[in-house]
């Protein structure tokens, strides 16, 4: 088969099972949101439509599909509309560069099972994710109106902090590894301990953020509906409103991923070398992929728990965990893993 | 490929850059901006640059436009009227002379009139830049020099901030609002002290 | 490949059209149906008062001003992240670190100090000078 072609059909197969992977958890994180919380509370949940509710978000969507587009008159159209469009799309383009196993061999050629393979792979998720604030700050505008405005400026003050708290908190595991690119921060993972147990702090750090930055309790001020109504989304309605709604639970899912990735050993099984793993060649392949999307998924029902557990913070209150514990903390765990790096007696 | 992401990179430069220039509304002139310099940072990953264009993302794309969307958002919205004429005979003196330094430049480098050469097979240039960074006779002064740059960019900039905030705060003070209201004050229609 | 960008691009407009179907699609089928009190900003029920675009607080201003300088701060830092590890003298490397990220991190505690990161700080004070 001609080299090319190969190439672009599986880049082009890559990104299309992969984000329909990530929207497909989305909805599905959805649904068990409903129903983990309903089981938290002692409530039954949606549980009619499908097996168990398992059709649920096909419900759902048809219905936010056939829903009447409340545009409100005092809006500013062309960037009104662009808002939900510009809240997905930097949640997605962060997909490309999380590898979800080990590479496939197809036809005799090895094809990782990453999008993009970036030399500066974290560098670019924060880079990207750094944008998702524009979606946030762009509707809260657009909106001319009061709530949104409100929680749109919060929102945008919370994601910017925790942002460089973020970017703290992952240098230490550059510094180990010697390598921005994600491939190489889960070799190292197989050959070594997970990133969680020899960067604790900096685990800590990132799991703060991850409940930060995709605006999840305890760090729900943004669209605190007891005080701003629905925040920076108060006045979109339908497909709109959807798009907030898959941009959320798509960043969600990537930070899920993001952990299990740069701490939980990626598609590393414990146990299991990536020597005996690459002998199951294609089965072991799929072995890695399920072990990673486990991962994945025990960190979203941990956003539930935790949603269900911790009350929200005020926002005074987020925004001093995020610059007085958070940076210290951060900056703290740079100088501790540079001085553990050091080779004994070069002091 | 790489003509074609040029090509879209460039597009969303030069697009951005008009918008920005041409609309009449300052908010989406900083949101034409954002496309602009996402696109210029398209343009970097073009050429291999690769920590480079991030870099233009991090800061540019994202830091410096937030900070502008917030000063226009704090900002009256009567500041927005900025004549497009006397921009534009900013931009007719401005283009030409960037154009006259850089032809300047490559004519001493000597490398006017060379015909584009092929791109090298690009490499990461992360390791590159660190290394330089480190070594005495590379960038290791301007490195920290750079750190000097950033604190007194802090003390600066919140220096600088304080008093402007302190008068809206005294101005703007829920009291004040009251008293304007019970006055029948229009005009005075205070903004929300937000986490006050 | 290392610097896969051009894959990125595709990637980028994969997801955008993936975005803009349902949105656009969807207006075929949808219902409309206007009138005057949907076309009014939302406020709970009571009419809308004045101008919403409001001018709000600085603290925001000075909150981005101060991320800017740690955003370059961290973008600095990851070079010397990657090469750390592996770089020859590395009583060098820490020192250069070390330094660098302590300059930085004094402008934070002078910000602190000067309660610029304190999210409640000038009102009550004005206030009671005001009044």
């Amino acid at each position: 088969m001609n080299e090319t072609v190969f190439y672009f059909a599986t880049t082009l197969g890559k990104i299309v099972v992969f984000t329909h992977l990530a929207l497909i958890l989305a909805a599905l994180m959805v649904l068990g949101e409903r129903r983990i919380s309903a089981v938290m509370q002692s409530r039954l949940g949606p549980n009619r439509v499908g097996y168990g509710g398992l059709l649920q978000p096909i419900a759902d969507a048809l219905k936010f599909f056939f829903k009447e587009d409340v545009v409100p008159g005092q809006v500013e159209k062309v960037l009104y509309i662009l808002a939900p469009a510009i809240t997905v799309i930097p949640a997605l383009l962060t997909i490309a560069v999380i590898p979800f196993g080990p590479a496939l061999t197809i036809f005799g050629t090895e094809v990782p099972l990453v999008i993009a393979d970036l030399d500066i792979g974290i560098l670019f998720v924060f880079a990207i994710a750094s944008l998702g604030v524009y979606g946030v700050v762009l509707a809260g505008w657009a909106s001319n109106s009061r709530y949104p405005l409100l929680g749109g400026v919060r929102s945008s003050a919370q994601m910017i902090s925790y942002e460089l708290v973020l970017g703290l908190s992952v240098i230490g595991i550059f510094m180990s590894t010697g390598s921005l690119r994600l491939l190489d921060v889960v070799a190292a993972q197989q050959d070594g301990v997970w990133f969680a147990f020899s960067q604790p702090l900096g685990f800590l750090l990132f799991v703060i953020c991850a409940f930060a930055e995709t605006n999840r309790l305890p760090f729900d001020t943004p669209e605190a509906e007891t005080e701003l109504v629905a925040g920076y989304h108060t006045e979109y309605s339908s497909m709109k409103f959807a798009m907030f709604f898959m941009g959320e639970y798509t960043a969600m899912f990537v930070f899920a991923a993001l952990i299990s990735t740069l701490f939980l050993g990626g598609w590393d099984i414990p146990f299991v070398t990536a020597e005996q793993l690459a002998a199951w060649g294609n089965w072991g392949s799929l072995l890695g992929f399920v072990s990673f999307f486990t991962k994945c998924l025990c960190f979203m029902f941990f956003y539930i728990w935790v949603r269900w557990t911790i009350p929200r913070f005020r926002f005074d209150q987020t925004m001093a965990l995020g610059w007085k514990v958070g940076i210290p903390a951060g900056v703290a765990n740079i100088v501790a893993t540079a001085f553990i790096l050091l080779p004994p007696g070069t002091l | 490929m790489y003509d074609f992401m040029f090509v879209i990179f460039a597009t969303f430069a030069l697009v951005g850059g008009l918008l920005m220039v041409f609309h009449p509304s300052i908010v989406h002139s900083a949101f034409a901006l954002v496309a602009s310099l996402f696109g210029v940072a398209g343009l970097y990953w073009t050429l291999g640059a690769d920590f480079l264009g991030v870099t233009q993302v991090v800061l540019y794309v994202s830091g410096v436009t937030v900070l502008l969307l917030f000063a226009v958002m704090l900002s009256d919205k009567t500041l927005g009227a900025v004549s497009i004429l006397r921009c534009a005979a900013m931009g007719l003196v401005i283009g030409p002379l960037a154009m006259a330094l850089m032809v300047t430049y490559r004519a001493i480098d000597g490398m006017v009139g060379t015909e584009g050469a092929a791109l090298p097979d690009p490499a990461p240039t992360t390791p590159a830049i660190g290394d330089l960074l480190l070594q005495p006779e590379g960038y290791l002064v301007p490195f920290e020099v750079a750190s000097v740059l950033l604190l007194i960019v802090l003390v600066g900039a919140v220096t600088l901030a304080r008093p402007m905030a302190d008068r809206q705060v005294s101005r703007k003070t829920i009291a004040d609002r009251a008293d304007a209201e019970a006055r029948g004050d229009e005009g005075a229609s205070a903004p929300q002290g937000e986490g006050a | 490949m290392l610097l896969d960008f051009h894959v990125v691009l595709v990637f980028l407009i994969t997801g955008t059209l993936m975005v803009c179907t349902p949105l656009l699609l969807g207006a075929l089928f949808r219902p409309k149906n206007r009138y005057p009190e949907k076309d009014m900003a939302y406020e709970c029920g009571m009419d809308p008062e004045g101008e919403a675009q409001v001018r709000f607080d600085m603290r925001f201003y000075t909150t981005a001003l101060i991320f800017i300088v740690f955003e370059a701060e961290i973008v600095l830092m990851f070079p010397w992240a990657r090469v750390y590890a592996s770089h020859p003298l590395k009583g060098l490397a820490l020192v250069a670190g070390l330094i660098f990220g302590t300059i930085v991190f004094f402008g934070l505690v002078f910000d602190w100090a000067k309660g610029d990161l304190t999210w409640v700080k000038t009102f009550h004070h004005k206030r009671r000078v005001q009044g």
